[in-house]
């Protein structure tokens, strides 16, 4: 159990907003609760550090002085991570099965996975997660190939592994170190999210988990309960604003409160005929633009992910998430797009102990990867062997994550 | 190889105090040149290329033409190859600085995209800046449809030219969708696209030239309304008739989506406010233009308004706006990238206190509302395609075309 002077932070930098969560994940204790402007972030991207610094210095006070008085201090930081400068690929190690009779051995599959984790990384890049998918025997997938016999003779691991560019994580890595965090964890958004939304629901095996946050979409595809892929594209519920202001020749300003107020992702059959005025604006909105150009990019957004992911993907259920997940009618377009059933989802986890600000958290989406960031953490907490600590930063930057 | 006309300076006639040319880089660029009328603008021509093909229906004494990369390419094109475009520049640097010499004011016009114009054009434009010309460039970005390649030569083309030139207006084709009476056909689509230039140079010529307004103003007045490279330009045009023509063009300049490109701005320091009207207009009218132009787009530092009579015009009146803005966040960005490097070994790490550098951009007023220019001139790509463009202007949809189609399937 931490004391009230170390707590954990977990932090999740968006392009528009910061959240910050300080809590004890060993006693499963939240503590404070803080969401604040970002500043100098632009589609996951860093365009201002010291502007970045100072906004989430900012929240990360605030979340510690929402505390019960200001009584708990954070120490260590878990991070999450969204931007294009995290990739993902898939990546096969490969061994031949050395007994005479063919027999895979416990060598072998360790053979093959340390095949798979010696592959190098593109330059410029850093580790951040290595998750197993399985086994692969004669061409088929194998939970436990050990001491079944191999008519190929051919043993395949199979690996999602995620990098982030070097000069991207030293940038972020010390937002949180000049508030004298020390960075112990790094996890991507996307396996946030889909730890937040988890329900242990049958039917969820072939699951695409979505969190459109503002700057960013990040998406994690899992297949017969295995991660199959993850990504993330730049695009986000800003660009759905910045739409709108084009059309209208108008302000972001604007154009934001006509997205949250009006907006919907399909055009209606009566829209041509509704006009929307704004109180504080003398211009006249027509409900029809406003949709159609709202769904141009919505549409635009799914089918590049669907892009992305496997031809030959099940999908069962897609869970849609994050801040931009609110948009009316989102789920209907994804629904057509994907030709799955959608949900559109928040966290729904009842903490035994929170403080009062917290109530309204879990049933926001857009708090989906910081609260997925936070289980993933008291689920590392709980087990017998915890995550191995590495000192320093670069030792957090090569951290390795290998799940059971 | 530099070829000029046989009168390039007929002294029998009366010199303009001012020299301004207009120059096309590249096959498209000299096209759209030549489509352009420019009458009543005392205006020479130039056309640079490294195909000779694109000289052939140029008539002789139509204007200076410069072959470039004679040795290297042979007359035959780049095959689009920037790069290739960009070292023929070089080579030709000599017949290039000949052809621009004893000019005050260059309009460049340039589609970018394919070979010549993307590689060939910054280094035009850099030499013409360093003869001490005023350069104001006008590109052409192709249709997001014409593919990934294009459009990141393009936009890397677009960000060179952009740092070289005094003014830099950038036409992206996907905007010709969103005008009415675009959608008639291809070629009216493109006639649109090249009217947008045309206009933009008689509005700078007329304040120079032949303003029915006795606003002409001199060179280096001018200079003073584009003082920097690098600085975001707004541009736009509006364009009205009937009895509330005047309305309908101010409207209609503030819809303009050359206002919202990467680099552009939609409030200027200094603004050249330029109308083409049917008869002289009143001076209460002008006034009360101008003062709604000024409170609307800006112009503090400076604000010319001048008018044209065309008489042909009838009831109608055009309006084109053309500035520079964002000068005092440029200039300081000028002043951060010229300081030259501290201590002994100027490849050294740079001081702690620089990892962090301060954030200097200037927050400017755009339709009152405060924004960042730090992204100005950024265009940010994912698998070739902008995604930070509109969806529906990428995809050549007009919502107000969709609007009305709507309107008529229900009725």
């Amino acid at each position: 159990m931490l004391d009230k002077q170390n707590m954990v932070v977990v932090i999740d930098i968006g392009s528009a907003e910061t959240k910050v969560l300080l809590a004890d994940p060993f006693s499963s204790r939240i503590a404070g609760v803080a969401c604040g402007k970002t500043e100098g972030m632009e589609k996951g991207e860093i365009v201002d550090l010291k502007k970045l610094n100072s906004s989430v210095h900012k929240v990360i006070r605030a979340a510690e002085e929402n505390s019960g008085n200001g009584e708990f201090r954070g120490r260590y930081a878990c991070l999450t991570i969204s931007s294009v400068a995290v990739s993902g690929a898939q990546i096969k190690g490969c061994t031949s099965v050395k007994n005479d009779s063919r027999r895979v051995s416990r060598e072998d599959m360790e053979t093959a996975r340390e095949d798979a984790c010696s592959n190098s990384l593109p330059a410029g890049s850093v580790l951040v997660h290595r998750l197993k998918q399985g086994y692969v025997l004669d061409n088929e997938a194998c939970a436990n190939p050990e001491d079944k016999i191999s008519k190929t003779g051919q043993l395949l691991y199979n690996m999602w592994r995620i990098c982030a560019g070097r000069s991207y994580l030293e940038e972020l890595v010390q937002i949180p170190n000049n508030f004298s965090l020390e960075v112990k964890w790094l996890y991507c958004a996307s396996l946030a999210a889909d730890e937040a939304l988890s329900d242990g629901a049958a039917g969820n095996k072939n699951r695409l988990v979505i969190d459109i946050g503002a700057g960013t979409t990040d998406y994690a595809l899992f297949q017969d309960g295995v991660l199959s892929c993850t990504g993330v594209i730049p695009v986000g519920g800003g660009h759905i604003t910045n739409d709108i202001a084009w059309a209208f020749q108008t302000n972001t300003k604007i154009a934001e409160g006509l997205k949250i107020s009006h907006a919907s992702a399909r055009v209606g059959g009566n829209d041509h005929n509704k006009t929307i005025s704004l109180l504080d604006n003398d211009g006249n909105y027509s409900q029809f633009i406003i949709n159609f150009v709202v769904n141009q990019r919505v549409s635009e957004l799914f089918e590049l992910v669907k892009k992305e992911l496997p031809a030959q993907a099940k999908l069962e259920i897609v869970k849609l998430t994050g801040g931009t997940s609110k948009l009316r009618e989102i789920g209907d377009v994804a629904a057509e797009i994907f030709g799955a059933r959608v949900k559109i989802d928040a966290p729904h986890f009842v903490f035994s102990s929170a403080p009062e600000n917290f109530a309204g958290v879990c049933e926001d989406p857009k708090y989906s990867a910081m609260i997925g960031a936070y289980l993933w953490l008291v689920k590392s907490f709980s087990k017998k062997s915890p995550a191995r600590r590495l000192g320093g930063v670069l030792g957090v930057l090569q951290r390795i994550f290998l799940p059971q | 190889m530099l070829e000029e006309p046989e009168n390039k300076d007929n002294s029998a006639r009366a010199v303009p105090a001012v020299k301004a040319a207009v120059l096309g880089v590249g096959s498209s660029g000299i096209l759209m040149m030549k489509s352009m009328a420019l009458p009543r603008i005392p205006i020479a021509r130039i056309f640079m290329d490294t195909y000779r093909g694109a000289f052939d229906d140029i008539p002789e004494g139509a204007g200076t033409k410069v072959l470039l990369g004679e040795k290297e390419l042979r007359g035959l094109g780049t095959g689009m190859d920037a790069g290739a475009a960009e070292r023929a520049a070089e080579a030709s640097g000599g017949d290039i600085a000949a052809a621009l010499r004893g000019y005050d004011l260059l309009f460049v016009v340039v589609a970018l995209g394919h070979g010549t114009g993307s590689g060939a054009t910054a280094f035009i434009v850099k030499t013409a800046r360093e003869l001490g010309i005023t350069t104001i460039c006008f590109a052409t970005f192709p249709f997001t449809r014409e593919g990934a390649a294009i459009g990141e030569r393009a936009a890397v083309a677009a960000k060179k030219i952009s740092e070289e030139s005094n003014a830099f207006v950038a036409i992206e084709d996907d905007f010709v969708a969103q005008v009415d009476g675009a959608g008639i056909n291809y070629v009216d689509g493109y006639k649109i696209a090249r009217s947008w230039i045309e206009r933009g140079i008689e509005a700078c010529c007329a304040i120079i030239f032949n303003s029915d307004a006795e606003t002409k103003i001199d060179l280096s007045t001018f200079r003073r309304m584009f003082p920097m490279t690098g600085a975001p330009t707004l541009f736009t045009i509006g364009e009205g008739r009937g009895q509330a023509a005047f309305e309908m063009a101010f409207d209609e300049l503030g819809k303009n989506p050359l206002l919202r490109t990467a680099f552009s701005t939609s409030r200027a320091d200094t603004l050249i406010f330029h109308m083409q009207v049917g008869a002289t207009p009143s001076l209460a009218t002008v006034n009360d233009i101008s003062e709604r132009i000024q409170k609307r787009f800006g112009g503090r530092d400076c604000n010319m308004p001048a008018f044209t009579v065309v008489p042909e015009l009838g009831d109608s009146v055009r309006i084109c706006l053309i500035g520079a803005g964002g000068l005092e966040s440029t200039r300081k960005k000028k002043d951060k990238i010229s300081e030259p490097p501290r201590g002994r070994n100027a490849i050294s790490a740079p001081a702690e206190e620089e990892l962090f550098p301060a954030s200097e951009v200037e927050v400017m007023q755009r339709n009152g509302e405060l924004i960042d220019e730090s992204t100005i001139g950024h265009l940010h790509y994912y698998d070739g395609v902008n995604l930070d463009k509109p969806t529906y202007l990428r995809r050549g949809k007009n919502p107000e075309d969709e609007l009305k189609k709507r309107k008529r399937q229900n009725s």
